[in-house]
């Protein structure tokens, strides 16, 4: 593909990744990044983190002209992946390690919450974020907490997690990795389709990335589309479908 | 003009001089020396490297100049062999990056993963016995009940018939006899060559099959097993820890956290052979709490000492559910998947090969996840692009191609089976009946 036909990411209206009209009035948001178990939402992540701390995802985006937002506290936590992973790319991007904060969530979490009242692990993550207005919260893959807490269900994971961590943040971006297999109607299967749904149901934008549906190819490695969620945003969300090429630590955006 | 010799020392503890050719004081534009903080003027004494190194947060645990580690050519990360050299060459990275983790999945019965957890586990052994230094430089550690498996490791493979003969041969002629010495006036090989140039014979070292494992910088990065031989002697304590997986889970991932802090500077293989077989695990493993747990567990460890540790983990997939196995495959960093062939396709490759027996593949090998590529994001899925096969000395792994079946029978009697498409066309077009029944006589031998 030559490089005229490469597009920016924007998501909202405002020609934006993430609207600053959405960290106003003093609400909370959610917004959902889906994933196929073989097409990985780390290269996205970062993007996101780059442009809430830089103003602008640099990485992803060449038009120098567009606006700059504000720059904003980012907290990164993850279930799959360990912090150095974030620093790497981050630092790559060059994004200052003061400017953003990464949770271990790896490190040892089913020692420590092993024999622990489901509740206390809960809280016991929820004390590792901070509290700060006007921030951004990044969790990844939390629905791994429905296979390591026996007995968890998506509602207790979505009442005691997600809409708790959503007060302590502006914006909560939440990545979930997407089974498909609608003949399998086992009840785990079932409670991860059931926290999918809650987490589009109240998400205000959803990003869903899946593979290229005619196979493996060299000059593209998926599809990245962009809908509106359950919530109603204030500010217009733009759906696109781009087709995006990860390659060699780089990533850029076609339209579909 | 002056001469600076070329071993001495360009930055020196002093201010740097204004270059003559530019102006004074003012790098020239685009050749600009990268500012280094120079140390306190008559700080006298030199840091040395290592204390710099340690600086700049390089891990220094593992030993330096472990044979076993070299750099991913893709990605310069420190990597590990697997022991089987096509799989690493597979994984991208010519081996498996520290830190990560590989899982094989294997559908029907067979045990063809039981061969990649040999090699694995026998080449962190060899690695450890190259080290001169009697404490070694590897550890490997095994989640298993079977301690029988430290005795069934393969060992290296040295050569064919041909070639143990000849290293004996050479073995003999090296040592100080009398005999020896009245044939190193004129050496042996030339009476050899006589014959040999006129078949266009080198006089050279032979072809090097295989550049990229035969370069002399990683001459013991990966060595090659003859499964049918043992490793002599039998790994000892010292090199193989075994850590039952019917213990409590939280007993499994301390041990095996103590035994690598107990085993500092050295690098760790990690070995679950058989993960969720019904003779090795507790009932309660086989919910999807258990067995997430563990892995969960598992890939906290190598990342908390992602510096020197590698996991391979094998697991027979028929035996847990579609769900339970995604599961498991989302916190692996790597995935692949053997599919042995039935039997009706190894006996039609068994035909296609009739001439060539030791080309029969056993079976396909899916690519779900790469290491450390896929981790950012690419897409590496790669179904029925390749086959495995199994022999005695090598576990191969080619790009898979459907084989053109060499029928002599057709090839050899065109004129019967056209004769016979004729009859067959003529029957059809005399019996008005084969309209109604279009599977009955319209049967045309299509073999090439």
């Amino acid at each position: 593909m030559s490089a005229v036909q490469r597009q920016d990411l924007v998501v909202f209206n405002d020609h934006s990744v993430v609207s600053d009209q959405i960290f106003q009035n003093g609400f909370h948001h959610l917004i959902t990044i889906t994933a196929s178990p073989f097409t990985s939402p780390t290269w996205l992540i970062n993007s996101l983190v780059e442009s809430q701390i830089l103003g602008r995802p640099y990485s992803l985006n060449a038009d120098s002209s567009a606006a700059q937002g504000h720059s904003r506290p980012v907290t990164v936590g993850s279930f799959v992946h360990e912090p150095q992973l974030f620093h790497n790319a981050l630092g790559r991007l060059k994004v200052a390690p003061q400017k953003y904060k990464v949770v271990d969530l790896v490190t040892d979490l089913v020692v420590k919450s092993l024999g622990k009242p489901r509740s206390k692990v809960y809280s016991d993550i929820l004390q590792q974020f901070p509290l700060q207005n006007q921030s951004v919260i990044v969790l990844e893959q939390p629905e791994l907490l429905l296979s390591l807490l026996e007995g968890s269900t998506s509602d207790e994971i979505h009442s005691q997690l997600i809409t708790p961590l959503m007060k302590r943040c502006s914006v909560l971006i939440l990545t979930t990795s997407v089974y498909d297999d609608s003949e399998d109607a086992t009840r785990d299967s079932l409670e991860f389709s059931r926290f999918t749904l809650n987490c589009i149901y109240k998400s205000i934008v959803v990003m869903s990335l899946r593979p290229l549906e005619t196979g493996r190819a060299n000059d593209v490695t998926g599809t990245l589309r962009i809908t509106r969620g359950g919530v109603r945003s204030p500010v217009h969300v733009v759906e696109n479908e781009y087709l995006y090429l990860n390659q060699k630590e780089t990533t850029r955006l076609f339209y579909r | 003009m002056s001469f600076r010799r070329r071993g001495e020392v360009l930055n020196g503890t002093g201010a740097r001089r204004a270059d003559p050719r530019g102006l004074p004081g003012r790098p020239l534009a685009g050749r600009e020396i990268p500012q280094r903080e120079s140390p306190p003027v008559g700080a006298g004494r030199t840091v040395p490297p290592t204390s710099q190194f340690a600086k700049l947060n390089i891990d220094n645990d593992v030993v330096s100049n472990h044979p076993g580690i070299r750099p991913s050519p893709a990605t310069s990360q420190q990597t590990t062999s697997t022991g089987c050299q096509d799989l690493d060459r597979l994984l991208g990275h010519m081996g498996l990056p520290l830190g990560n983790s590989l899982l094989v999945e294997e559908k029907t019965t067979t045990e063809f993963n039981t061969v990649l957890c040999k090699v694995f586990a026998a080449q962190g052994i060899v690695h450890n016995r190259i080290d001169s230094n009697k404490t070694g430089n590897t550890h490997l550690i095994v989640v298993s009940l079977d301690q029988s498996f430290s005795k069934q490791l393969p060992g290296t493979y040295k050569g064919s018939k041909k070639d143990i003969k000849r290293s004996k041969i050479a073995e003999e002629e090296s040592k100080l006899t009398v005999q020896n010495l009245a044939e190193q006036a004129q050496p042996s090989r030339y009476n050899d060559l006589r014959i040999a140039w006129r078949y266009k014979l080198t006089d050279g070292a032979s072809k090097d099959e295989n550049p990229v494992y035969n370069a002399e910088e990683y001459k013991n990065y990966s060595n090659q097993f003859d499964i049918t031989t043992r490793l002599m002697p039998a790994p000892t304590p010292q090199e193989i820890s075994f850590v039952s997986p019917v213990q409590p889970l939280q007993t499994v991932l301390g041990q095996i956290d103590r035994i690598i802090t107990q085993n500092k500077g050295k690098l760790i293989r990690i070995l679950v052979p058989s993960l969720l077989h019904p003779a090795m695990y507790p009932p309660h493993m086989f919910k999807l709490s258990g067995v997430v747990s563990l892995v969960h567990g598992l890939r906290g460890i190598i990342k908390k000492h992602q510096s020197r540790c590698a996991l391979l983990a094998t697991v027979s997939a028929d035996m847990l559910s579609d769900f339970m196995i995604s599961q498991v495959e989302n916190i692996f960093d790597s995935v692949l998947t053997l599919e042995p062939f039935d039997q009706e396709m190894l006996k039609f490759l068994e035909r296609a090969y009739k001439s060539q027996p030791n080309k029969v593949q056993h079976g396909l090998l899916h690519v779900l996840k790469l290491p450390v590529f896929s981790e950012r994001g690419e897409m590496h899925v790669a179904k029925s692009e390749f086959a495995f096969k199994n022999g005695r000395k090598r576990f191969e792994i080619e790009e898979w191609g459907i084989p053109v079946e060499d029928n002599e029978d057709a090839g050899g009697n065109p004129s019967s089976s056209s004769s016979s498409t004729q009859s067959a066309l003529r029957n059809d077009s005399t019996n008005p009946q084969s309209a109604d029944a279009p599977g009955s006589n319209t049967t045309v031998n299509l073999d090439f």
